[in-house]
């Protein structure tokens, strides 16, 4: 049975369950590889950004990450994306993935933002561990990537600091 | 005791603590970063952590306008508490993009922040946070900004409006 609370909503819909969160601070500055052809067998998953345990079967994942590169390469390209492991099988999106390189030069900041809300659909109604990855695939060449470096630093411009990328999931159970 | 609700979340952990939100929405001109000194561009929103083990979760988008410093690496979102005895620069999810347009540098850029700050971050601290979009350079540059304005107007271009930048902070049990 729902607890009704006195503003009108309840414990039952309109809630956020849980929350998970990382950075990429195990992996530091790296050179990233293109695809190796065509198709999902070449596709490389770039960051396996955490595990959530999904509470509950009937929930929608949020998945929001701000990952930052060093100088393109694949552009306009089209071929980031997110994908979510359960158990038994995976889900890949091409939406709501996107990057921009900025100035059209080799040396330049690389910023993709990824914002894509799973369904219990997509996930198979699945609940416990869900792994969220960003990757990038293509779709009839190979060498594809969206830049050179992942989590730049100093390295690649000497005023600057190490940078690092993020992700947060929200499990939240809709109106 | 916590509550038990039937989809198998409980009201200990998981929870959204608090929320607070804020926006700026006046055309400044950005300074460039002193010796070994931050420039806290923006004083987000002072936030009134409830809970030592919480984590801290914050987005902004913040609009800016003709590129300077490129690519740079040098912005941060900085939390503060005790009047600035503790500190914590947190580097990651913080960049902008200058959308170049051809050889112009009339161009908007667009800095967008998605982190996070632990309790171990905040050295378990509750009351209040200070958080701040602000950008540094190594020791020894000088001078360093993302941009030269803040907040774009009709100014920047004929054509449009007073733009505002945004922030929210979540206060998460997780």
């Amino acid at each position: 049975m729902a607890i009704y609370y006195g503003d009108g909503s309840n414990s039952n819909s309109g809630r956020v369950i849980k929350i998970s969160y990382a950075d990429s601070s195990a992996y530091g500055r790296t050179s990233i590889s293109g695809t190796g052809g065509s198709g999902e067998s070449n596709q490389i998953i770039l960051w396996t950004a955490l595990t959530h345990n999904k509470v509950s079967s009937t929930s929608h994942l949020r998945c929001q990450m701000h990952l930052t590169g060093h100088s393109k390469h694949s552009y306009p390209y089209y071929g980031t994306g997110v994908r979510a492991d359960y158990s038994g099988g995976h889900y890949t999106t091409f939406h709501g993935s996107n990057y921009s390189i900025g100035s059209y030069i080799s040396a330049g900041q690389v910023l993709w933002l990824i914002d894509y809300t799973f369904t219990p659909t997509n996930l198979a109604n699945n609940t416990g561990n869900i792994t969220f990855k960003a990757l990038y695939r293509s779709n009839s060449s190979s060498n594809d990537k969206p830049f050179n470096i992942w989590n730049p630093s100093s390295a690649d411009d000497s005023r600057g600091f190490q940078k690092q990328s993020t992700c947060i999931i929200t499990e939240f159970v809709p109106n | 005791m916590a509550i038990y609700y039937g989809d198998g979340s409980n009201s200990n952990s998981g929870r959204v603590l608090g929320q607070k939100t804020s926006s700026y929405s006046t055309r400044t001109t950005m300074n460039g970063n002193p010796n070994n000194q931050d420039v806290d561009m923006w004083n987000m929103l002072t936030y009134n952590k409830l809970s030592s083990t919480s984590t801290i979760i914050v987005s902004a988008h913040i609009t800016m306008h003709h590129d300077y410093s490129y690519p740079y690496y040098g912005t941060f979102c900085k939390a503060t508490w005790n009047s600035g005895a503790g500190v914590y620069r947190n580097r990651s999810g913080s960049d902008y993009s200058i959308g170049h347009y051809s050889n112009s540098a009339d161009n908007q850029v667009i800095w967008k922040i998605l982190t996070f700050f632990t309790a171990a971050n905040l050295s378990n601290q509750t009351g209040n946070i200070n958080f701040y979009a602000s950008y540094t350079a190594t020791s020894g540059q000088t001078g360093n900004k993302p941009a030269l304005y803040w907040n774009p107007n009709a100014t920047d271009d004929g054509r449009g409006f007073q733009k505002g930048s945004t922030c929210n902070v979540f206060e998460v049990e997780p």
